[in-house]
């Protein structure tokens, strides 16, 4: 009864995040803001648990556990590439140049800044660490 | 087909997750091998891809809510939102504006044809940014949608070891740099690092869609 009831809970909360989700695809397509849906969804639950309308203890549970499998949702992602492998089999070599060159300028570009700024804190603040 | 694809799909990603927890490297990440076991299945038993579609809508129908269920991790995290903003902002803008810059000059130097060049400039963002992105400028949205896969894996398998070979070791810094370079993959490997850098990687990953959404339209051109 007891593993019934987690379930459940985890069934509902993950309704809940759908919802909001349907609601910022909603906003997307209503305002024709360059924002995906999904994105609207994140922002707008931060400020539902940011004002204290929503406790998060309302959707902890089903968002730990999307979260924590993240990695599965993506796998169908991977599949998906294989009606282009002809194309990269045929350009591979450039486009792969491309994409390794500019992934690790962002890595590189993003990382080492924050790196840096957040480093001259550290003495005043160990937050970044923990 | 739908079910049998499902379970296929879970337990290459229960086999993905042995491999990654007995290894302990991200470059067997649990995506890599999982994807790569389906893709193994369905070419050696004949299925081929067009049958795997159904379960590919049903599963990727889950990333809209776990996007959202980013904003958890975020909130336990404000404190540090709040007292790194100006950071977070200048180096996700600038991760962004030189990633764009360097994807287009070397598609360009390497000689890619132009309708290729322009799918790729928006390809280190999440996916319906992309598509939406690509379709404004000029380039195909499907190929788009492709190249984002592309960087989104390469940055997921290669992204923490580039981090530490540059000794990037702030959680703060390697989630926002992955979520930046490889959007939702990149979050997802973030999130096998820790909490905080999974909850930097969603907002980077967010952040960064937003600014390509608005600047690569007047940049592209520069950059052409």
């Amino acid at each position: 009864m007891k593993t019934f009831y987690q379930g459940l809970l985890l069934a509902l909360q993950i309704a809940l995040l759908f919802l909001v989700n349907l609601i910022g695809v909603y906003i997307e397509q209503k305002t024709h803001i360059p924002v995906p849906g999904n994105v609207i969804g994140m922002m707008l639950l931060f400020l539902l648990l940011e004002k204290g309308i929503l406790p998060v203890a309302f959707v902890k549970k089903g968002a730990d556990f999307l979260l924590k499998h993240l990695t599965f949702l993506f796998i169908p992602v991977v599949v998906g590439f294989m009606p282009w492998g002809k194309l990269f089999l045929n350009q591979g070599i450039p486009i792969m140049t491309a994409i390794l060159v500019s992934v690790f300028v962002a890595l590189a570009v993003t990382g080492m800044i924050v790196e840096h700024f957040a480093k001259t804190n550290r003495k005043k603040e160990n937050d970044a660490y923990n | 087909m739908l079910i049998i694809s499902i379970l296929i799909t879970l337990g290459a990603y229960y086999i993905g997750r042995l491999v990654f927890n007995y290894v302990r490297h991200p470059a067997a990440n649990p995506v890599i091998v999982g994807g790569t076991l389906v893709i193994l299945f369905l070419v050696y038993s004949g299925q081929g891809y067009t049958s795997y579609e159904d379960a590919k809508n049903v599963i990727t129908g889950f990333l809209g809510p776990a996007t959202v269920a980013l904003a958890v991790p975020l909130y336990q995290n404000k404190k540090l939102l709040v007292r790194y903003f100006r950071i977070i902002m200048l180096s996700v803008f600038l991760g962004t504006l030189t990633t764009t810059v360097a994807v287009v000059w070397v598609a360009q130097l390497v000689g890619l044809e132009h309708f290729i060049v322009v799918s790729l400039a928006p390809k280190s963002v999440t996916a319906p940014i992309a598509i939406e992105v690509a379709r404004m400028v000029g380039g195909d949205p499907a190929l788009a949608a492709a190249f984002v896969v592309g960087t989104g894996t390469s940055g997921a398998v290669l992204g923490p070891m580039i981090l530490t070979w540059l000794g990037v070791k702030l959680p703060l810094a390697r989630g926002l740099a992955l979520g930046t370079a490889a959007h939702g993959q990149g979050t997802a490997m973030a999130l096998e690092e820790g909490e905080l850098q999974g909850a930097m990687g969603g907002l980077a990953m967010g952040l960064a869609g937003i600014m390509t959404a608005l600047i690569l339209p007047w940049l592209l051109p520069l950059l052409l």
